[in-house]
């Protein structure tokens, strides 16, 4: 109980003095504040994007497509048509099965706002597209009718590009098409898209065949019975994933990158402040030399001004983290970041950043860690002070 | 004594503090050295590509007739075209496969002049039919030689039905980019007789050389509106806005480099700053004591000055070395992220002539005030307040 008053006490002293060392004191605060601030901003843009990259993968979906990657793959009517039927797929109240075979094509679309060319995807949708994917909805307009020339737009492709209001149109092969709707898709890729009808798509471009079929699974297990089914049919060559995986595998690269990027940052500027940190902490000990060896010389024991160090530099420390954390919430809390999924795709995703709790406590606890790291190498020097050398 | 000696001196008179500081320094240019090399790696990826190019492929995702060349070619400001069918074919392993460019031999090496091969081995490529240069990169990887003759499978399918092609490899070409993708050039011919595509004659991109950057936008306007009413309307690109859109899709990336670059320099502002002002505060009377020998005020502040400065330089040399190493790996990493970027792995002189124009305004800012007050400092003060 002595011991825990006296660490109690001196500690006490030294924050107390802690104004009078303000210059110096102010370096822990700000490299952590600024290794804080980093950190927090990296790792909100990691978490923003895996977030928004995976959500949009159902488990209770899978996609099914015939080569490597969703532009190059090709599905047939007829093998669509088996996909379809296969065991495990979820049929609606009118008995057709939950599903929408779907064609990913490009179009050239002059910018309103830049007067530049850009390459707009348009995605080709069934009629249960809707169904399949409840996410998927109107905010704005109406939804096309097949066999018309109309589409819908997702929210974020409207933002990005200009002239994709309701009313607008976009020159097709066969013509005009006219956007009659604007929907969302909970900040998913889709968003980044043209949605229209399928068959009237695949007309105006003269295609025969599809992309990919997706299709609702009648829950998440169902997906070993479509893949086995799928795999063992002997004229079907298709791959069946999940959807949950195929966005996790394509967004997987960034996704990593972007995490790393954040440690990586993280790490490095957390080491440069560990040393600025030393020096503000063996700067604090030399002007509390005096001090301490009195403390000594009157009966305080070692631990006691050992402790009074690390406290103050963790304080600073949590001080730093905290102004980090803050500045990090003003600057980007509530930001919106546009970026594609994977390199060589036209999926885009669109999410906010949001600096939660996790993040705002790795971050703390690399405060903490720097902190610590300065305080043990002072604390140690504090300790080994003279009582005779410093009393001179 | 000179001064050199005195500013060594007061450096290793806390010899901690000093190699604190210059730690703490060299972690803040290393940080700037590498976010600068990812900058940069946005921007030269820009810059390699070819503005007098233009890549005009069809408008609708369209393949467009090779008939078209022709109407090409008469326009004014085209200097020469090239055209290319795709091929996409893999060697014996199906999940490492890479595009065949079919196209005219010569025409081609000579618009995509960055693709080197020899005059020999384009003399033979223009006589075999079935003539294929292989990218290096993929002949090693497979161990492909020159003279060897391999079956490709692919998705095209031929006019017999199988979706084998047989080629004779005649020549080996280096990427132009290291990022690059693989790839592999074949004759047009070959592809075109050969594939079980009812129509025949039909392209996907035509390479258009301007006789002149500036020309190439105006160029590439006329070829638009030359077959905006036809069946097959084109969609022409400078490769360089092709690889801007490219760039754009990765989100503001320099937007957030640079602000951590802000944050750093002003963490590391204050370090210095901290750390010299320090220095001066402990060194009044020693500083009094110079000025009492003859030294004027304005050596005594060039002597705080050299001191931030041989701080701040040699923080600055060690940490944007460190950079450059690590950059070397680094640039690989995005390699492997995106095609687009990964065009350098080195760290250019420009940025570390850079980080160290930084190192000498950190130096003045940072020593600023104390240097200032050190000058202006009056030995009878500075003598009084240590009695």
């Amino acid at each position: 109980v002595n011991a825990l008053k006296q660490i109690a006490v001196v500690t006490a002293v030294a924050i107390e003095a802690l104004p009078r060392r303000l210059g110096t004191s102010l370096i822990v605060v700000i490299g952590t504040a600024t290794t804080v601030a980093v950190l927090i901003s990296a790792l909100a843009i990691a978490r923003g994007f895996t977030g928004a990259a995976t959500q949009s993968g159902s488990p209770n979906r899978a996609i099914v497509l015939g080569g490597t990657n969703e532009s190059s793959s090709a599905i047939t009517r007829a093998d669509a048509a088996i996909i379809m039927d296969a065991p495990g797929v979820e049929h609606g109240p009118t008995g057709a099965p939950i599903a929408s075979a779907e064609t990913l094509l490009t179009i050239a679309f002059t910018d309103f706002h830049t007067g530049q060319d850009a390459s707009l995807p348009i995605r080709g949708i069934g009629l249960q597209a809707f169904a399949l994917r409840p996410e998927t909805k109107l905010i704005a307009g109406r939804r096309f009718e097949p066999g018309r020339r109309e589409l819908i737009v997702g929210r974020s492709l409207e933002a990005r590009v200009g002239g994709l209001t309701i009313g607008s149109e976009v020159k097709f092969p066969d013509g005009n098409w006219k956007v009659v709707g604007i929907f969302s898709s909970g900040g998913g890729p889709y968003e980044s898209e043209l949605l229209a009808d399928v068959s009237s798509v695949m007309n105006a471009f003269g295609q025969s065949s599809f992309n990919d079929v997706t299709v609702r699974l009648t829950n998440p297990t169902a997906f070993a019975q479509f893949n086995a089914a799928l795999t063992s049919t002997p004229t079907l060559t298709v791959k069946p994933l999940r959807e949950s995986e195929f966005y996790a595998a394509m967004s997987g690269p960034l996704s990593r990158l972007l995490d790393v990027t954040a440690y990586g940052l993280g790490f490095i500027m957390a080491f440069g402040a560990v040393f600025g940190a030393l020096n503000t902490m063996f700067s604090t000990v030399r002007a509390r030399r005096t001090e301490i060896a009195t403390l000594r010389a009157i009966g305080f024991g070692a631990p006691s001004v050992i402790a009074s160090v690390v406290v103050e530099a963790l304080l600073l420390g949590l001080i730093g983290a905290l102004i980090g954390a803050l500045a990090a919430w003003l600057i980007i809390d509530g930001m919106s970041i546009s970026t594609m999924v994977a390199t060589g795709t036209s999926l885009h995703v669109t999410f906010g950043l949001e600096v939660g709790w996790k993040i705002v406590m790795t971050g703390a606890l690399f405060a903490l860690g720097i902190a610590s790291a300065a305080a043990v190498f002072a604390a140690r020097q504090a300790a080994r002070i003279s009582i005779a050398a410093a009393m001179r | 004594m000179s001064f050199w000696t005195l500013v060594r001196a007061e450096l290793w008179r806390r010899p901690e503090r000093t190699i604190f500081t210059i730690v703490s320094l060299v972690v803040g240019f290393f940080l700037f050295g590498l976010l600068q090399g990812v900058n940069a790696a946005f921007g030269t990826a820009m810059a390699q590509t070819h503005a007098d190019r233009l890549m005009v492929g069809g408008r609708f995702g369209n393949s467009m007739p090779l008939a078209d060349l022709s109407q090409i070619e008469r326009l004014p400001g085209v200097k020469q075209v090239t055209w290319l069918g795709l091929l996409p074919a893999y060697y014996r392993d199906p999940k490492l496969s890479f595009l065949i460019l079919a196209s005219d031999p010569a025409r081609f090496f000579s618009v995509m002049a960055d693709y080197k091969i020899s005059a020999v081995t384009l003399n033979r490529f223009v006589h075999t039919r079935t003539g294929l240069i292989v990218d290096d990169k993929v002949a090693k990887r497979f161990g492909l030689r020159v003279g060897d003759q391999v079956n490709l499978n692919s998705p095209v399918v031929k006019r017999d039905g199988s979706r084998s092609w047989t080629f004779d490899i005649v020549g080996l070409v280096s990427r132009p980019k290291q990022a690059d993708p693989p790839f592999a050039v074949m004759n047009y011919t070959y592809l075109d007789e050969n594939r079980a595509d009812a129509r025949g004659g039909m392209v996907q991109w035509f390479y258009v050389q301007a006789v002149a950057p500036e020309r190439a936008v105006a160029v590439g306007r006329s070829i638009d509106s030359l077959f905006v009413n036809s069946s097959a309307p084109t969609f022409s690109q400078q490769e360089s806005a092709f690889a801007a859109q490219s760039v754009a899709d990765i989100g503001d990336a320099k937007l957030f480099t640079d602000s951590i670059i802000v944050a750093v320099f002003f963490a590391m502002l204050f370090v210095t700053g901290n750390v010299i002002f320090e220095s001066v505060r402990e060194r009044t009377s020693e500083l009094a004591v110079l000025k009492t020998f003859g030294y004027s005020d304005t050596r005594v502040l060039m002597l705080i000055e050299l001191e931030a400065l041989t701080l701040c330089l040699s923080g600055a040399i060690a940490g944007l070395t460190l950079a450059a190493l690590a950059f070397h790996f680094v640039g690989r990493v995005i390699t492997s992220i995106s095609s687009f970027l990964a065009t350098t792995n080195t760290l250019s002189a420009r940025i570390i002539l850079t980080g160290l124009g930084f190192a000498v305004i950190l130096t003045f800012v940072a020593a600023a005030i104390p240097a200032w007050s050190a000058k202006r400092l009056t030995v009878a003060h500075a003598l009084r307040m240590r009695a």
